[in-house]
């Protein structure tokens, strides 16, 4: 899980960058950010990032401080997810609410998301037209997410609408970001888009299968479910629920972690499992399919050996 | 024998929306036809909500409708206790009376009225013809008040029933309930109920909607249960006459309220509140606005037909606008208004509001309006108004609920207190006039505004724990991130060069309100509001190419405007009056957006309830702050030698200022009579 990234790294230069912005944060609203940065990280976001920009010649200092842009973002929406959650913790430690309070959480959060806002218009207009329209996709997918709470019946597409708004719209905009910064064509911008957007389609139907059994990812199963946020697996076994057994222990009032075994089963049961891979194998394909189009070389091997990394489920 | 009538206008329907259309058109001298058959339903109460009073006073027909004041809406919301909705005015009358006396106010306007049915009228060479008993009518234009079509979009339709009971102790409220959902299933749907008093001891109406499928004799005994639940006033309420049974339709889109040359008005245009029923004031505005689009082309019904849905965007906002998320978005609203009920945030106070009542407000406004001559008001209107179409527009699409929020039939909208406001003076002061791109910038403002009220406001009480979803915690920070994220984007789009400030001013108050929420307990409460009005002087003035002397008395000016604000918000709430953000003391008190305990430490609402000493102290305090303010906002002016916009700015903090302004004062305080120009003057 901790990559303990070689001094000197890019990584280690983003997580410089994040503690730096995150010192100048005014006092009361630094204490949740720094948290957050400390903990561990896999700084995918930026990685992807930089693997795009590779496929031209980036300014080293300038993609250190995109990457940090685009972690802050996630950090921010973390920060704002957590509260409406109320999760208990993140990445290893009490989540922010749990140890400064609901309302300076929900300012920390704030803070962090107008700390993205300056970052980017000082990275230049276009950076700034579009992490602000990334951030405004994440907040309608974050409302997307909340309102089908409990909804057995959420359609398919509707639950793939809510991904790319909310986990895929930031793997795009680091694609977009890094072939910007990489200074490349239409042509190769596009590709990379499209394989941003993808490849985050596919991560986040990979997390959704997560939350039915350990992995060794060291993540917190169950928790979706409790929530009432059924990913792809579940709501295709759902479709399959004729004798509604599934969506009765769902939506139990008492449904929690002890009920995982038997919910697992049941939707294994469903073929929701299998339909869910087979749904994330169709996403992993047209990643690839946009790789592709790319140009042959190391840079995009670097990429493809990226995308590997990010979806091989318990690294 | 058949009779021919040639007309310019052909209204079908004679309910109330096609009564007001003919009698608007017949006063804009057009020749209007009202033709309509009686549906035959038995006679019933009905509601008059606060805009549905203004609308039929407007178009002069209040008398005719012999309706009977209520003093108060008791509004139920889930299982807590009902709580008194201030300052909704509301009146009853028969369905029967109000039609009767409309179609006698749109007769004596000078229109024709035809009862009978009209058949289906086809369209040659751009003239409408229909008939109806023995007359045929020919007309340009054609007005479709035909009520709800009992088939409409499936996701916004559904029954309206109502029915006289006696037994009941109801004489001087109206209550409105929506009891909280059983399940945590999203796919659960509300019944709305309402109850009102009859015009006899002893008697009332009861209503209920619901959308979907429904049965009425189902929904009218779920109705009474709601009512009589906790609730002994209701206890031996026996029905006294029929059931009256209504298809609902909510399904208004601006696009879809003209189709192929007709224009639509009231009940046909989905023009109804699916939580109340409520759907007069819309028929009422709605055909003020048909008629005035075809006045304004009376040769031109394509023109008009746009004209018309122009103006309907303006104004209102559907419910069910994008079928796609219509029902999870109205679940969504469904519950938070229910797990906001006891909340006096200021927040879910306006949201209350904006989703349940017809009448507009938005971000920091109540009912008091900038008295302006005409002239400024012709400068600043049509900048308001492309204002308000940019934000609704960035809105709308994604989340109807909250667009209500910036424009449900609002009153005057170009004269309202508004960060738009400022901004538009500060502009102004460097010379030239605004740049009407500048008003994407404004929108960002207040969209931002409104987000900011979200996290600046003090927090909801966290919701018991269970298997659920916190939905008023949650609601404030989805509303607050999606407000401030498409403002970022707004000015990301039509101001690049402001993004960083912009950006800096969130950080800022986030800041703000974290020192201010700290119990070390350094920042003054006013600061937040001072910081919120600042950056629109500051960012207009920058913009609008002012000097820096002028640009350091913009920003001093809006610092000062935000701290009278505070003030007079206190003021307001020690009055016990509605205050502009919706809140109350006490709410004003715990979530510590009150300057009084800073200088009166150890105070608490029940001190300040209890002890008149106390009180008169605070009240003193308050408006002595506010009154600094006021000359330290007007002192900053000095420096803005622009006139117009000194004059816009002067009237706007006059205008904050007014409720500390002593009662027997005849304007508001500190405004030099030359700026005091009749506020009943003609606005555009
Ligand atoms: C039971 C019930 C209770 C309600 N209670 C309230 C309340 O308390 N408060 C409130 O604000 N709203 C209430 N409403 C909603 C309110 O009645 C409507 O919003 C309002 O009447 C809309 O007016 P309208 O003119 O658009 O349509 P309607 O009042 O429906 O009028 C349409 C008219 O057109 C006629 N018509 C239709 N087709 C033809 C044709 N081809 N030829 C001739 N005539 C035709 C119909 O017969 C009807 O008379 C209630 C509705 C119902 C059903």
């Amino acid at each position: 899980m901790t990559t303990t990234a070689p001094p000197g790294s890019f990584t280690a230069g983003v997580h410089d960058r994040l503690s730096r912005l995150a010192d100048d944060l005014p006092e009361l609203v630094r204490g949740p950010v720094r948290t957050l940065i400390a903990g561990p990280g896999k700084f995918a976001r930026p990685r992807l990032l930089a693997a795009c920009a590779a496929f031209g010649t980036p300014d080293p200092g300038r993609l250190v401080r995109l990457g940090a842009v685009v972690e802050l973002a996630h950090l921010a929406s973390l920060l704002h997810d957590d509260v409406i959650d109320e999760a208990r913790t993140r990445r290893g430690a009490p989540a922010a609410h749990t140890a400064v309070g609901t309302e300076q959480a929900m300012l920390a959060g704030l803070a962090c998301f107008a700390l993205v806002g300056t970052e980017a218009a000082d990275l230049g207009e276009g950076v700034a037209g579009a992490v602000s329209t990334a951030v405004a996709t994440l907040a309608y997918g974050e409302l997307l997410d909340v309102e089908r709470a409990f909804d057995t019946a959420f359609p398919l597409p509707a639950y793939l609408e809510v991904v790319r708004c909310k986990t895929a719209e930031l793997f795009r905009l680091c694609c977009l970001l890094g072939a910007a910064e990489g200074r490349c064509g239409p042509g190769e911008t596009d590709a990379l888009v499209r394989f941003g957007a993808a490849l985050g389609v596919t991560f986040q139907i990979l997390d959704d299968c997560l939350d039915l059994s350990p992995s060794g990812s060291g993540k917190p199963i169950g928790t979706d479910h409790a929530l009432g946020l059924f990913g792809a697996p579940t709501l295709y076994a759902l479709r399959a629920d004729r004798g509604g057994e599934l969506a009765r222990l769902l939506l139990s009032p008492s449904f929690g972690v002890r009920d995982l075994p038997e919910a697992h089963a049941l939707i294994k049961d469903r073929g929701g499992l299998e339909a869910a891979a087979r749904l994330a194998a169709d996403w992993h394909g047209q990643a690839l399919d946009a790789l592709r189009g790319l140009p042959a070389g190391d840079p995009r091997d670097r990429l493809a050996a990226l995308t590997t990394s990010l979806l091989d489920v318990p690294s | 024998m058949t009779v021919h009538l040639a007309a310019d206008v052909l209204v079908v329907g004679a309910g109330p929306a096609g009564a007001i259309a003919a009698a608007e058109l017949a006063r804009h001298g057009l020749r209007a036809v009202l033709a309509g058959q009686d549906d035959g339903r038995a006679d019933h109460d009905l509601v008059l909500s606060g805009a549905a009073l203004r609308g039929l006073a407007s178009v002069g027909a209040l008398e005719e409708a012999g309706a009977r004041v209520v003093d108060a809406v008791e509004l139920r919301l889930g299982p807590g206790d009902g709580h008194v909705l201030p300052e909704a005015v509301s009146a009853v009358c028969g369905r029967r009376r109000l039609l009767d006396g409309l179609r006698r106010t749109a007769v004596t306007a000078g229109a024709t009225w035809l009862p009978g049915t009209v058949s289906d009228p086809v369209r040659e060479e751009g003239v409408w013809h229909a008939s109806t008993g023995g007359t045929t009518v020919s007309a340009r234009h054609l007005v479709l008040a035909t009520g709800a079509p009992p088939t409409g979009t499936s996701h916004a339709t559904g029954l309206l029933c109502a029915r006289p009971y006696s037994g009941v102790d109801l004489t001087t409220s109206i209550v409105l309930a929506l009891p909280a959902p059983r399940t945590i299933d999203p796919a659960e749907r509300p019944t709305c109920v309402w109850a009102v008093p009859g015009g006899t001891a002893g008697t009332c109406t009861i209503g209920a909607s619901r959308l979907g499928p429904a049965d009425p004799d189902e929904l009218l005994q779920t109705a009474l249960t709601v009512l009589a639940g906790g609730d002994p006033r209701f206890a031996a309420a026996v029905p006294t006459g029929p059931a009256v049974t209504g298809a609902l339709n909510s399904g208004f889109s601006p696009e879809r309220s003209v189709q192929d040359g007709r224009l639509l008005v009231g009940d046909a245009a989905g023009l109804v509140n699916p939580f109340t029923g409520e759907g007069l004031s819309y028929a009422v505005q709605s055909a003020v606005l048909a008629a005035r689009a075809i006045a304004g082309h009376p040769g031109d019904a394509a023109a008009a037909g746009r004209a018309y849905t122009r103006r309907l965007s303006a104004t209102f906002v559907g419910y069910f606008e994008t079928a796609t998320h219509a029902a999870r978005r109205y679940h969504l609203a469904w519950r938070v208004l229910v797990a906001t009920a006891g909340d006096e945030r200021p927040v879910s106070a306006k949201v209350r509001r904006a989703v349940l009542t017809p009448e507009g407000f938005s971000g920091l406004t109540a009912a008091d309006l900038m008295p302006l001559p005409a002239a400024d008001v012709a400068l600043l209107g049509p900048f308001l108004l492309a204002c308000d179409e940019v934000a609704v527009r960035a809105v709308r699409a994604e989340w109807p609920f909250i667009a209500r929020l910036l424009i449900a039939g609002e009153q005057a909208p170009h004269q309202r207190l508004r960060p738009a406001v400022p901004f538009f003076a500060a502009l102004l002061a460097g010379g030239n006039p605004p740049d009407a791109t500048m008003a994407t910038l404004a929108a960002a403002i207040e969209l931002a505004t409104l987000g900011a009220l979200a996290f600046l406001g003090p927090m909801p009480s966290r919701a018991a724990p269970g298997r659920r979803v916190d939905w008023a915690v949650a609601s404030t920070v989805l509303a607050g991130d999606f407000l401030l994220a498409q403002a970022s984007r707004l000015v990301a789009a039509s101001a690049p060069e402001v993004s960083w400030s912009f950006a800096d001013w969130l950080g800022e108050l986030a800041a703000l309100r974290a020192a201010r929420i700290d119990p070390a307990g350094r920042s003054r409460a006013g600061e937040v509001f001072a910081a919120l009005l600042e950056f629109p002087s500051r960012i207009g003035a920058q913009l609008g190419g002012a000097s820096p002397e002028t640009v350091g008395a913009l920003r001093s000016f809006g610092g000062h405007s935000g701290h009278a604000f505070l003030h007079a918000e206190e003021v307001l709430a020690l009055r016990g009056e509605r205050t502009r953000l919706d809140v109350t003391l006490p709410a004003m008190l715990a979530g510590r957006l009150s300057a009084i305990p800073d200088d009166l430490p150890g105070i608490t609402g029940g001190l300040l309830a209890g002890d008149p000493g106390a009180r008169s102290e605070a009240m003193d305090l308050a408006a002595t702050g506010c009154e600094d303010a006021h000359r330290a906002a007007l002192a900053a002016l000095r420096n803005v030698t622009h006139p117009v916009s000194a004059r816009i700015l002067r009237s706007f903090v006059a205008t904050l200022c007014a409720p500390c302004a002593p009662p027997s004062a005849a304007g508001p305080a500190g405004t030099a009579p030359a700026d005091r120009p009749d506020p009943s003057a003609p606005v555009s």
